[in-house]
């Protein structure tokens, strides 16, 4: 299991409910294994015309993210989160930040292997 | 003289009004800019002939030349050029082919290559051309297509064209040019909604506009007081009618089965051509 993991997010603070979409997201919460701190990061990607998930995904890849939990992700998202070599996870909405990595570091979240919604254009 | 139809709400009428004018008007063309899904041609006569493919390119990186230095993405609006810490990801239908990457890639590692993105099909006869773009199927972007339909010659007095419903790229490609443009809208709060979207663009782009109000006598009047407010030139109402409606069912053009209808017409254009002098 990789150190850096992100946490598509509503709010740049751990107790805030984890996002409902991956690509336009307000916010990551980059959790440090190593450190057992959080680092919250605003999404450079949530006003894209097109391409949030590429820009998402790249942002997250400069920051060296090794994990990524998401609620969905689009077909070019997935190819670009594993482009950068990222293992992605899906939890279920409606939880918290801090909730859903729990869920992860206890191994209880499915790793996805496949895109879950298409583009919608 | 170019005269853009348009309605920001789909099926309020665009291409009725379009294909009747164009049956009625002498020495017209009409070019169906409606990339996604035209119809105008089922109403004419004669089958379309493929005129012409339209190709649109997009980048090839040379992983031997690139050095990940990551000038491609960092300039790319679209999102369609990423490099990672490996190669250059290109998603090639976000790509508009503006070949920004090309020029700003420092090792010369990028070159473009085409791909079919659509086709223009045509019908010519003595004094009436008419034109369709067909974008393929699972593209993004017709732009290039219309961009294309607009650039082709046409000699005829009139240029009627029939634009696609909405606001966005393929819209605004169609009216480029034109000198006038009609909105065919229907008295539905849908349709007013839908209208004031089309009547900032075209007071935006500084093009000339009147509103044919279509299938008059329903929905409510509230399109009336929100012409009256805005000051907008009303230049005709075609009352609906379910002769009418079943004439455009059977892909027949109203004005050679309707002789009101056909003044209606005449009147608009009129009207359009006093503007526009």
């Amino acid at each position: 299991m990789g150190q850096k993991i992100a946490i598509a997010a509503n709010e740049k603070k751990p107790d805030s409910l984890a996002a409902t979409r991956f690509a336009r997201c307000e916010c990551f919460a980059i959790y440090d294994r190593h450190s057992d701190s959080f680092d919250c990061y605003d999404n450079l990607a949530k006003g894209e015309p097109s391409g949030a998930g590429n820009k998402a995904a790249k942002m997250l890849g400069d920051l060296d993210v090794d994990v990524v939990l998401v609620p969905e992700v689009g077909p070019k998202a997935y190819d670009m989160l594993h482009a950068f070599d990222m293992d992605v996870y899906k939890y279920d909405k409606n939880q918290t930040v801090k909730e859903v990595l729990n869920d992860f570091l206890n191994q209880k979240l499915i790793r996805v292997t496949a895109p879950s919604t298409k583009g919608k254009h | 003289m170019k005269i853009a139809i348009l309605s920001g709400k789909g099926g309020t009428g665009k291409t009725t009004l379009s294909v009747n004018l164009f049956s009625l008007l002498k020495n017209v063309a009409l070019i169906d800019t409606d990339i996604e899904e035209p119809n105008a041609h089922l109403f004419l006569k004669d089958t379309p002939s493929l005129k012409d493919t339209v190709n649109k390119g997009y980048p090839i990186v040379d992983d031997k030349k690139c050095t990940l230095c990551g000038e491609c993405g960092r300039h790319c609006n679209f999102n369609a050029i990423i490099p990672t810490k490996k190669n250059v990801m290109v998603f090639a239908d976000l790509c508009h082919d503006c070949g920004l990457c090309k020029m700003v890639c420092p090792e010369n590692a990028i070159t473009y290559t085409p791909k079919e993105v659509g086709k223009i099909f045509e019908i010519q006869q003595p004094e009436k051309t008419f034109y369709y773009g067909l974008l393929e199927t699972g593209e993004i972007s017709g732009v290039r297509i219309i961009e294309n339909l607009k650039e082709i010659d046409i000699n005829n007095d009139t240029i009627l064209i029939d634009c696609p419903p909405g606001v966005a790229c393929n819209t605004n490609t169609s009216i480029d040019g034109a000198d006038y443009a009609i909105i065919v809208s229907e008295p539905t709060p849908f349709g007013i909604s839908d209208m004031t979207m089309v009547v900032e663009l075209l007071q935006k782009r500084g093009i000339p506009f009147g509103v044919v109000i279509n299938k008059a006598g329903l929905g409510n009047d509230d399109i009336y007081s929100y012409l009256e407010n805005e000051h907008i030139q009303l230049l005709g109402e075609i009352p609906f009618t379910e002769e009418r409606a079943s004439i455009s069912a059977a892909g027949e053009c109203i004005v050679d089965h309707d002789e009101t209808f056909k003044n209606i017409l005449e009147n608009i254009i009129l009207k359009v051509k006093e503007v526009h002098a």
